[in-house]
């Protein structure tokens, strides 16, 4: 079931995620430090909660698209290297375990990647012609 | 002792209870520590995030307005987003550290890209300081 990629797959993937959340990071970063703040209506240090001050201030589509994609890579990187953590340093672990430990990752991601698209989509939701 | 004894023997650490080995550690083993607890106190934000949210969600639009309103002014949660930022900094230079080992590049500087990795991460943590706590600090 989570074996669907080779182990070289998932190592590449590991870097290329990993280079892709650096980039993700940066734009994120300069996005909250040019965002208008609108509690106190300056530019600036965001006052407020950064989720929706980062939200607005893309079309809703593009929101969606870049939100639900950076979740997506998060998740994937972030649970991929708890496996590798658990169970590639572990080596009394049997396989039956190490599978069953991979699968309850591979559940959680998608159960929280389910949660995740959905609170975008209603935060999507709320701005001025959002979907 | 066989060979392979001999090689089992020379990668032997220790017991994981044998607390004190700790003073024994190289600073790539600190690296490698490091990396991972960083990249659970980012996955734990990540995730903390998603059940805060998700919660307020299945409560409605209104719930979920209040609850950005209510986190975004806590200046316990400001704490809380320094903290994942400064954890996510030391996560992304190590893991260039790392990546540039995967291409062969500074394995015989791996303890001194440690340290850069170190001084880059308090750099960075301390030029975070007015950009996420500027009504804490």
């Amino acid at each position: 079931m989570v074996n669907v990629l080779s182990t070289r797959t998932h190592w590449i993937l590991q870097r290329v995620t990993g280079v892709i959340l650096i980039l993700v990071f940066v734009v994120h970063v300069l996005l909250e430090w040019a965002t208008p703040d609108q509690a106190a209506g300056t530019q600036g240090p965001v006052v407020g909660d950064q989720f929706f001050e980062i939200g607005i201030s893309f079309s809703p589509l593009t929101y969606q698209v870049f939100a639900i994609a950076t979740l997506a890579i998060l998740l994937y990187h972030g649970l991929k290297g708890v496996s590798n953590i658990v169970t590639g340093h572990s080596r009394e672990l049997s396989d039956r375990t190490i599978n069953l430990i991979n699968t309850i990752l591979l559940v959680t991601g998608v159960i929280l990647f389910i949660q995740g698209v959905l609170i975008i989509r209603m935060v999507a939701g709320m701005q001025p012609g959002g979907l | 002792m066989s060979q392979e004894e001999q090689r089992v023997a020379a990668y032997d650490r220790g017991l994981v209870e044998d607390w004190w080995r700790w003073r024994n550690f190289e600073p790539g083993m600190w690296a490698w520590l490091l990396h991972g607890f960083t990249g659970g106190v980012i996955l734990g934000y990540l995730i903390a995030q998603i059940v805060v949210y998700g919660a307020a969600y299945w409560l409605g639009e209104a719930a979920v307005v209040s609850a950005a309103s209510t986190l975004g002014d806590s200046s316990v949660v400001r704490v809380i987003n320094f903290a994942a930022f400064a954890a996510f900094v030391f996560h992304m230079f190590n893991g260039i550290r790392i990546t540039l080992f995967d291409v062969a590049v500074g394995v015989d500087v791996q303890k001194q890209l440690f340290y850069a990795c170190i001084i880059l991460t308090v750099v960075f943590v301390i030029a975070g300081i007015p950009f996420f706590l500027p009504g804490v600090i």
